[in-house]
């Protein structure tokens, strides 16, 4: 009896762990200038699962298209390269910053202003969808004063 | 002359490796930190260039040729406007330097992306963070020419199936004199204080050269 019930919350502890959450947490835009082609945006991937969640794709009803990238500065070399799908590890984060991991917006128009908030929705290899409002801003703003979309997957 | 507590020979000997520092560092594509006798890191010094003969456009279409460079400090830093992430951080972190700095600077965004920056997309990309900033593009190879004088290595990515692209290039930031001659390189990392201090120092430095 006894080891019954340890069975029984030892799986139901497994499963919630499998089915723990996939979060993106502090989803922001930069403001850009005026008809820019292309906007940064930052966010921080939560992966609470016992799994490697794999961002697959990244879009919103506002652009044309979002990519991930990451920007490096190596021995004074700025580089930037496309990063084809993101893997979060099993209970660890990707966070994206200025000068790091980036979303490339691009084709918004009109061109979002400081304030305003557009929908950005993450794909992951098994099936999560989340989706989060990116708050537009300079990147003046001290961190914290504003925050983006904070969003858990709506996965059961 | 220079007062120094150090022999006229020592002090030789300390310019020559400097000048044999920055020109390893020019060799390599890489570039090093050079330190003067007083300690005035990214110091060129002796100056290893003078620029000029070149003819490019500022942000309103007019020409940026070498007289643009004179009577003035110039901070010149490299970028393109299809750049949302480092250039917009380095423009915002010159733009809160700037006021810091003495009257007769003037900060230089050179794009290394001509083909698609016009003067047009330079003038509201450069004027969104500060109308005082000047822009430069030009035709594809008198750019080229410009950034190969500087020992400024660019390199476009592969266009991807959207006919986008990527140029990796400099992040460091370059000092010319108000005669034309670079003095000195910021590197990176750098923070708004850190780029005032040794813009300040070098300047300090050469004008104390005479
Ligand atoms: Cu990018």
């Amino acid at each position: 009896m006894t080891i019954f019930a340890a069975t029984a919350l030892g799986i139901a502890y497994t499963l919630a762990y499998a089915t723990g959450s996939v979060r993106v947490a502090e989803a922001w835009i930069e403001e850009g200038p005026p008809d820019v082609p292309v906007l940064a945006g930052y966010a921080t991937i939560q992966n609470a699962t016992a799994q490697t969640a794999r961002v697959l794709n990244v879009s919103s009803p506002r652009a044309e298209r979002v990519e991930i990238h990451r920007s490096e500065i190596t021995e004074n070399t700025a580089t930037m390269t496309r990063i084809g799908e993101l893997p979060i590890p099993p209970g660890g984060e990707v966070r994206f910053t200025p000068a790091g991991y980036h979303l490339m917006i691009y084709g918004v128009a009109p061109p979002p202003a400081a304030g305003e908030k557009l929908p950005l929705k993450f794909e992951f290899n098994d099936d999560r969808m989340v989706t989060v409002e990116a708050l537009v801003r300079s990147n003046e703003a001290p961190a914290g004063v504003t925050r983006g979309g904070d969003q858990v997957d709506g996965k059961p | 002359m220079l007062k120094s507590p150090l022999s006229p020979r020592l002090l030789a000997a300390a310019l020559v490796a400097l000048i044999l520092g920055a020109a390893a560092a020019w060799l390599t594509g890489r570039i090093e930190l050079g330190r003067s006798p007083r300690g005035a890191e990214g110091l060129l010094w002796p100056p290893p260039k003078t620029l000029g003969g070149f003819a490019l456009l500022d942000q309103s279409g007019a020409p940026f040729t070498p007289e643009r460079l004179d009577g003035k400090w110039s901070v010149l830093f490299f970028g393109f406007t299809h750049c949302p992430d480092i250039c917009p951080g380095t423009l915002r972190l010159l733009e809160r330097a700037s006021p810091g700095l003495p009257a007769d600077t003037q900060i230089v965004f050179v794009s290394v992306d001509p083909e698609r920056d016009t003067p047009a997309a330079v003038a509201q990309y450069v004027g969104f963070f500060d109308p005082d900033f000047v822009g430069v593009t030009g035709t594809p190879d008198s750019m080229a020419a410009f950034t190969r004088s500087l020992g400024v290595l660019s390199m476009r990515t592969e266009t991807d199936e959207h006919g986008n692209y990527s140029v990796d290039h400099a992040a460091a930031l370059f000092l010319v004199d108000p005669r034309r001659r670079l003095v000195g390189i910021i590197s990176q990392p750098f923070t708004e204080e850190s780029v005032s201090r040794l813009y300040l120092d070098i300047r300090r430095f050469v004008e104390q050269q005479g």
